[in-house]
């Protein structure tokens, strides 16, 4: 009986505002309104290994589409952000440390961005390149396809090469400029742009495809007119010999360029003269016979003309090529060395000479004298233990020693002193920076840094309970070690270069990317 | 201090409902539980919440303190989970801590609709963690909401056939919907890592939280 009455209230109509507003919110409830998360943070930040670019640090911020820079300003680490919504499948940093290149082959994109003022400059690529070479000026970009880094969807000519002028905007047809080396058999493994070359019409950039037993060569004349290409073969057209170049080396003379270069497979230095002058590119080739296997290879130009120096790791001998006549004359060594690193000192010319990680000894030629002195124009150090890295520092070198004792040489190639420093724990990383070297070592969890002053031999370390990864140049002075935290990194900052802990700053990876 | 305030928050708004239980001991006592859920829409939230929307349990107290007319305290606290560009795990709580009035409009005795408003602080704690590494912040805003809703009951004299439609036990589930706003709270993470030397930290700035939006309860309903 008392559910009739309230039946009878519901219908006499007291209750239908109430059920009807209650109708109301629960479609409204159910119905949302609300947008969803945005997607940016349901995606993967990927921020790995920073860019080092000039002194600014870039990491590629995947999930919010952006670059994350790092620069230092008044002893004070200052962070931007710039958009970047492209993919990278390729990305390199101008020899002259002012821009960062990336390249997005889905995309058929290339990007040039400058983190000292935060400008980007795009090119259309004509197909989907993946192989990035930069010229030694920082001027150009060359892009081909490179193998073992990805398939592509679409078939693509492995020909092609094309040249990007990072100074100029994209103009349709003459920037970039593509060309296909018409008859290279094979596809390339490697590719290089050479020097600005001044001809009779203007400037010349020649850009070679490295590829089995053949070069294939694009000249890029002036005036973003028509590209001559020419394949030049290392071996007769009926020949099944298999060479594969290891090292290039381009050398600018009158109305054209030479390239000298060693391949695997041949125990010849391979001269390579192109002529740019006429209406034709034609060339010319010639071989000199180096000693057996040549490893690393140093064009000289000296008083007495131009010189090739090899390294033949086979023969244990250091060739010392004359390309105009052919002739040469092979110098014995006591052991296999296979790195050629020159540097001059005191004005003269040298080279140092060594194998990584292997051997205990480096060399030093004076180049000049080689020609009258022979042998004895070569001087022999003991290093005492293998060296697995050097880096030049003017006429000084820098000598990473592998294993757990922190090892490290200073080695002046004019007088043949070492200077040795040791610690516990291997040294990971270095950074040169003018005359003072930055160390890591990361032993049980502490990254242990240090920083030589190579004039004075001055010594400076700081210990840190972080277990980073990695060194960055930071600013004109300073340095930065980095390691994975919150947000992908962290960084301690030393602006100054100064390893002292109120000089410095710790960033979070968050505290960078502004992530929300 | 941070500690201080939010005990400061509760003692208070448990003091009013005290005090005004004991003023009004001859009206209707009532107790609610059950599950409170606010929907964002600021997209301010999203690095600590996936769906913008969070749930969590929400008892409420009510004193009659004029005939169909409640003063109340409610508390809706929620703890919410989730990933932050796939490697970075977050966690947040709030606790929305009100006190308000409640106006109650008797359809039948079986059905009531009712009008809610209240004031009061939202209390915040946020954190991310990554690499092992972890960085929190705490932080209060005041809050104030307004809702509409229905309750349906089983009958007071289905208890106590003596009893009249208005005051004595009786049951019943509620569901309401309004709106929350919630001022913006700046959200500053300090980084748990302790740095050996120390060294200057900056905090993590999560920006300034504004966590308005629809706020909806289902509750079961107690009347004395």
């Amino acid at each position: 009986m008392r559910s009739a009455t309230d039946w009878e209230l519901l219908w006499r109509g007291r209750a239908h505002a109430v059920l009807g507003f209650a109708a109301i919110v629960v479609a409204t409830a159910l119905s949302g309104g609300c947008d969803g998360r945005d997607p940016s943070f349901s995606r993967a930040h990927a921020i790995g290994k920073p860019f080092e670019v000039g002194g600014a640090l870039v990491w590629r911020d995947v999930a919010r589409e952006r670059l994350v820079v790092v620069t230092e300003s008044g002893g004070a680490p200052v962070v931007k952000t710039f958009t970047y919504a492209g993919g990278v499948d390729t990305s390199d940093v101008t020899p002259d440390g002012t821009r960062l290149l990336l390249v997005d082959r889905d995309a058929r994109k290339l990007t040039s961005f400058s983190p000292s003022d935060g400008t980007a400059r795009e090119w259309p690529l004509p197909s989907e390149l993946n192989g990035l070479r930069i010229s030694e000026d920082s001027k150009t970009a060359l892009l081909f396809h490179e193998p073992g880094s990805g398939g592509s969807d679409t078939l693509v000519n492995v020909a092609e090469l094309t040249l990007v002028d990072l100074g100029a905007p994209a103009v349709e047809g003459s920037n970039p400029r593509t060309a296909t080396v018409n008859g290279l058999a094979k596809a390339p493994n490697n590719a290089r742009v050479g020097p600005e070359v001044d001809g009779a019409a203007g400037k010349h950039r020649v850009a070679w495809l490295e590829a089995p037993s053949a070069l294939g060569v694009a000249d890029f004349g002036p005036g973003g007119g028509k590209v001559r290409t020419a394949v030049v073969a290392l071996v007769p057209a009926d020949s099944t010999v298999a060479l594969y170049p290891t090292r290039v080396v381009p050398k600018s003379v009158p109305g054209g360029l030479d390239l000298y270069l060693i391949a695997t497979g041949s125990n010849d230095v391979f001269h390579v003269s192109l002529a740019l002058g006429g209406a034709d590119l034609t060339f010319v080739v010639n071989q000199i016979a180096a000693g057996a296997g040549p490893s690393d290879l140093h064009v000289h130009d000296g008083s007495a003309g131009t010189r090739i120096l090899t390294l033949s790791t086979g023969a244990w001998v250091l060739s010392v090529l004359d390309p105009s006549t052919g002739s040469g004359m092979l110098l014995p060594l006591d052991r296999p060395t296979s790195t050629i690193v020159p540097f001059s000192s005191g004005g003269k010319a040298r080279a140092l000479l060594w194998t990584p990680g292997a051997g205990d000894v480096l060399r030093v030629v004076d180049l000049e004298d080689l020609a009258k002195k022979k042998g004895k124009a070569i001087k022999t150090y003991a290093t005492g233990s293998s060296v697995s890295k050097i880096v030049p520092v003017g006429d000084r070198f820098v000598l990473q020693h592998p294993g757990s004792s922190g090892g490290l040489s200073i080695f002046e190639g004019a007088t043949g002193k070492f200077s040795s420093f040791q610690g516990s724990g291997a040294v990971s990383d270095l950074r040169v920076q003018g005359d003072r070297i930055f160390a890591l070592r990361v032993v049980g969890g502490h990254g242990l840094m240090t920083r030589l002053t190579t004039s004075t031999l001055a010594l400076e370390d700081i210990a840190i309970e972080l277990a980073g990864s990695q060194l960055a140049r930071f600013g004109s002075d300073g340095i930065a070690y980095v390691g994975q935290g919150l947000g992908g990194v962290w960084l301690a900052l030393f602006p100054s270069g100064a390893l002292k802990a109120d000089k410095s700053t710790f960033l979070e990876g968050f505290t960078l990317t502004e992530v929300m | 201090m941070k500690k201080t305030l939010t005990h400061l928050v509760v003692a208070t708004a448990l003091a009013a409902v005290t005090l005004t239980a004991t003023s009004a001991q001859a009206r209707e006592f009532g107790i609610d539980l059950g599950s409170g859920s606010v929907r964002f829409a600021s997209g301010s939230v999203d690095p600590l919440v996936d769906d913008r929307t969070i749930s969590g349990f929400s008892p409420r107290v009510a004193v009659e303190v004029a005939d169909d007319i409640f003063a109340e305290a409610q508390w809706l606290v929620s703890t919410t989970k989730t990933n932050l560009y796939v490697y970075t795990r977050t966690e947040m709580r709030n606790d929305w801590l009100s006190l308000g009035g409640r106006y109650r409009y008797q359809v039948s005795s079986w059905l009531e609709g009712f009008a809610r408003a209240g004031l009061g602080a939202t209390l915040t704690w946020a954190s991310i963690t990554e690499n092992g590494m972890e960085a929190k912040d705490f932080a209060v805003s005041p809050h104030g909401f307004a809702t509409l809703g229905v309750e349906l009951l089983v009958p007071r004299r289905v208890f106590n056939a003596a009893r009249t439609d208005r005051g004595g036990f009786a049951m019943g589930l509620a569901f309401e919907l309004g709106w929350m706003h919630t001022f913006g709270q700046r959200l500053l993470l300090e980084s748990q890592r302790a740095t050996k030397p120390a060294m200057p930290k900056n905090d993590i700035d999560l920006g300034t939280m504004t966590m308005t939006g629809l706020l909806s309860r289902f509750v079961l309903a107690l009347h004395f």
